[in-house]
């Protein structure tokens, strides 16, 4: 016990006592947070979420499926036109917003010559529901139903909305994580179209 | 009816927190004992705002209310009772309204427990800041985490119900409100010192008042991790209870910084010194919680926890920065006055350990922020989006925690100021030998690898440790040797071993393989076998189950399966585990059979020890309740040597503050500014 027993050492008196070190810590712990609060305030403004996929550069998984009204498609068949698959379903809310900027970039696409093609791959959803969401919110593209989540599982999504580019050679070029509006995507696309790599 | 009733709670609470946060600013500021107490008199009202608002969304949910959006979102009426309470927080708005509530409770606890201090400006304070968390929670309800907003458009007759994820396990009904308690928890801490920086009395008092809520939270916050991963084990079927998701670091990160805190503070308590440091550790658990919440709520991260984005990031994020700021600024202001009169004498002493344990603890809280947040930073400077994945953080932890391990076993048996290596020797002995066992023995079994060959040493060690202040303890006290905070420690110490040795091998020894068998058919594995015996669809009118029947060493049949949640039409799937004492057998299906291919494939994975982070987690649990109860029958731990005494003659020993904080009252009238330094 006998570390109870002893008293802390007086301070001494004499010592010059303030040496005002803890504002100046503040202050450089205040930049550090400071800088940090700016970078995710960024962030948060951006919707060019391209995220990096060991698929990138690759060919694209097997996609061999059939759209909603069961006809056959295959992936592979849509060589030589860009293709775009957007990753959707109706209970997620940043796809049910993200949808009236896919009507409006399918719609840029079509008035131009070699537009891209756009699907959506139904992602854990019913293919009813996702029906019934098209014939009220537009979109005439098609849905490519995916029952047993194959595709989903191939192009390694975990959450919907996700939109993927592939290039006429059947080349993943992009993948776009999280709502996307046309603008962006057209962006996006055109640089691709034009050879310029994505980013830096 | 019920959105209305939600939305006048929200009000209430949010009127009720600002009017008395400003009530209680006036009187702290003017001196006013007598506004003191009618400011407290707002915290009723903020509970019942809070309580208002929970009950018209369960009522909401349980009517299935289909008017308003949230329940239109994650209700359904095929959804089971149980599930469908626990809907409330299943998505971001209502887990923001579980928040609030949660809360309030901790609002009206405090101002509870410190009913006879009400006119006391460090309680005055430590209420406002706790009302001005309670008025931003209320804020983000009645803004852009509304959840009684209604539908657009006509009102559904049903609901998709919740992620399917989440009603698919009991656990989830009990793994948020638990992780909520915790989270929410250090803000009463949080708030008392934030009130001891304002007030000036930055002395031990603070610490004392609140040591039982911090170990409360920190508690919860445990149990709810360790839940959050059993049910990660149990429902998502990668085999795995930890994958570094940021939802999952986001929860780490305060108790990381919330244990260091809980070490570091014996150090003030009996030295009174680490003063800027423990403010520190407790500013920033509280900020984490909202960081956490921010980098998990608002979309900027990409998480399997996946909530919806929406405006709310902005709000949290400025809270943050308020947070942060208000702390930063009050600490550096503070700070020079917070000076501690003592030094460490010798880096062989329990202080030295305990700063050296908290530094750890702080790096290592670092090391998973940096892995959380690079992302972020990578594309605030190169436009890309890229994910830190686990080799990043299994190599940066990895380390940090054998070196925990190691400081847990040395630590216990230092004596404060100063060792010798001569009693180290004595007392290291047979904890050191127990741990040269633990390395031995598995080498012997065949065991390989570097890393989890020290953990079961070092684990072996530190055990040896805990177990002999227990056993000390005990002989000296008989069944009391178990309770107070040392030994309760020693109990969570032991815990933490038994989940770290099981990690470890978890991480190293796991086996797995994957077959593809007709019905009847047998595949052998790591010495067991597996027979398929049928595959069985299952069909209610919520979920339709493909299951396999697989029986194990001709034993009992087990059933992996795939459920989809008609509602939603989400596939997921539904592992099926043989636990055992030291191994468990965990069958995933992984496809199932179909009309043309009547193979079906299912995955298997041997998985050591993982009854043991169970063990472990329950061992942490009771370790705190125990840590909880005064230890009595000797002098107090927790009189801090250099505490201020006024007048020692006035003040004998024993009459020091009691254990028990409401009891405090007499250190009320002491002047603690600036300490004992002064």
């Amino acid at each position: 016990m006998s570390e109870v027993l002893e008293q802390a050492d007086p301070p001494a008196a004499d010592e010059p006592r303030p040496r005002r070190v803890a504002p100046i810590v503040a202050i450089a712990v205040a930049i550090v947070v400071g800088l940090f609060v700016a970078v995710a305030a960024v962030v948060k403004g951006g919707d060019k979420d391209t995220a990096e996929t060991p698929l990138l550069g690759q060919p694209a998984p097997v996609v061999e499926t059939t759209t909603i009204d069961g006809s056959p498609f295959d992936l592979a068949s849509r060589r030589g036109s860009w293709v775009v698959l957007n990753f959707f379903s109706t209970w997620c809310r940043p796809c049910v917003e993200e949808h009236p900027e896919l009507v409006r970039f399918a719609n840029g696409q079509a008035s131009q010559l070699g537009g891209a093609e756009l699907y959506s791959v139904i992602f854990n959803d019913d293919p009813g529901e996702v029906e019934r969401f098209f014939a009220e919110q537009g979109g005439d593209w098609p849905k490519l139903v995916d029952p047993d989540g194959r595709v989903q599982v191939a192009f390694g999504v975990a959450k919907s909305p996700e939109t993927w580019i592939i290039d006429p050679d059947g080349v993943v070029r992009a993948r776009v994580i999280s709502a996307v509006s046309a603008d962006t995507l057209g962006g996006l696309l055109a640089e691709l179209q034009a050879g310029v790599p994505p980013g830096p | 009816m019920n959105g209305a009733l939600g939305m006048a709670g929200i009000a209430l609470g949010l009127a009720a927190s600002l009017l008395g946060a400003f009530t209680l600013v006036l009187a702290a500021v003017q001196r006013r004992p007598r506004l003191m107490r009618s400011g407290v008199l707002y915290v009723w009202l903020v509970l019942g705002g809070a309580v208002l608002a929970v009950v018209a969304m369960e009522r909401a949910l349980i009517t299935r209310d289909f008017s308003l959006a949230y329940v239109a979102e994650v209700g359904s009426t095929r959804t089971p009772a149980l599930y469908n309470v626990a809907s409330l927080w299943s998505s971001l708005d209502g887990s923001i309204l579980l928040w609030t509530f949660i809360l309030a409770l901790y609002v009206v606890a405090t101002r509870l427990w410190f009913r006879a201090r009400l006119t006391d400006p460090l309680v005055t304070w430590a209420l406002v800041v706790l009302l001005v968390i309670a008025a931003f929670f209320f804020l983000l309800l009645a803004g852009p985490a509304n959840p009684f907003s209604r539908v657009s458009g006509a009102v559904p007759t049903d609901g998709p119900g919740p992620n399917p994820l989440l009603q698919n396990h009991p656990l989830m009904v009990v793994h948020p409100p638990m992780l909520y308690l915790g989270y929410v928890g250090f803000s009463v801490p949080f708030a008392f010192a934030i009130g001891g920086l304002i007030t000036g009395r930055v002395g031990e008092g603070w610490l004392l008042d609140t040591r039982r809520w911090t170990l409360f939270a920190w508690g919860f916050l445990s149990v709810g991790i360790v839940l959050g991963a059993w049910w990660s084990y149990e429902v998502l079927g990668w085999g795995g209870v930890w994958g570094w998701d940021p939802v999952e670091n986001a929860s780490l990160l305060p108790w990381l910084t919330g244990t260091a805190f809980i070490h570091s503070v014996l150090v003030q308590e009996r030295r009174g010194m680490l003063r800027v440091w423990n403010l520190s550790l407790l500013a920033a658990t509280f900020c984490l919680t909202i960081l956490g919440t921010f980098l998990t709520r608002s979309g900027v991260l990409e998480s399997v926890h996946a909530f919806s984005d929406g405006p709310i990031g902005v709000y949290l994020l400025t809270f943050f920065a308020l947070a942060a700021g208000t702390s930063i600024a009050l600490i550096g202001w503070r700070g020079d006055r917070l000076r501690s009169p003592g030094t460490i004498d010798s880096p062989l002493s329990r202080e030295a350990a305990f700063l050296a344990n908290s530094a750890l603890l702080a790096l290592f809280a670092f090391v998973v922020l940096l892995g959380t947040v690079f992302p972020l930073v990578v594309e605030a400077l190169q436009d890309r989006r890229l994910s830190v994945g686990r080799p990043f953080f299994d190599r940066m932890t990895t380390p940090l925690g054998l070196a925990l391990l190691t400081l847990m076993a040395i630590a216990p048996v230092l004596p404060w100021r100063k060792a010798s290596t001569e009693l180290l020797r004595t007392r290291l002995f047979w904890p050191a030998c127990f741990g040269v066992a633990c390395l031995v023995i598995p080498v012997l079994m065949g065991a390989e690898g570097v890393a989890p060959l020290l953990a079961f040493g070092l684990g072996g060690f530190a055990a040896g440790s805990a177990v002999r202040q227990l056993v000390l303890a005990t002989r000296r006290q008989g069944v009391r040797g178990l309770l107070g905070r040392a030994n309760g420690g020693m109990i969570v110490h032991l815990g933490i071993i038994v989940i770290a040795v099981a990690l470890a091998a978890q991480s190293s020894y796991q086996r797995a393989g994957e077959f593809r068998l007709s019905p009847g058919e047998t595949a052998t594995f790591g010495g067991h076998r597996f027979t398929l015996v049928e595959q069985v669809t299952e069909e209610t009118d919520a979920v339709r189950a493909i299951k396999a029947r697989i029986r194990i060493d001709d034993g009992v049949v087990h059933a992996p399966a795939r459920q989809q949640f008609l509602a939603r039409g989400d596939i997921i799937p539904t592992p099926s585990v043989r636990t055992g004492l030291t191994e468990d057998i965990y069958l995933t299906l992984v496809k199932p059979a179909t009309a043309d291919d009547p193979t079906v494939t299912f995955g298997v994975r041997l998985m050591p020890l993982s009854l043991w982070l169970w063990i472990g987690g329950s061992l942490v649990a009771a370790g705190t309740v125990l840590a909880a109860f005064p230890g009595r029958g000797r002098r107090r731990p927790t009189d801090p040597v250099s505490a201020p005494v006024p007048s020692a003659a006035a003040t004998p020993p024993s009459d020091r503050p009691s254990d028990d904080p409401a009891d405090d009252s007499d250190l009320v009238g002491v002047p603690r500014l600036g300490s004992a330094d002064v």
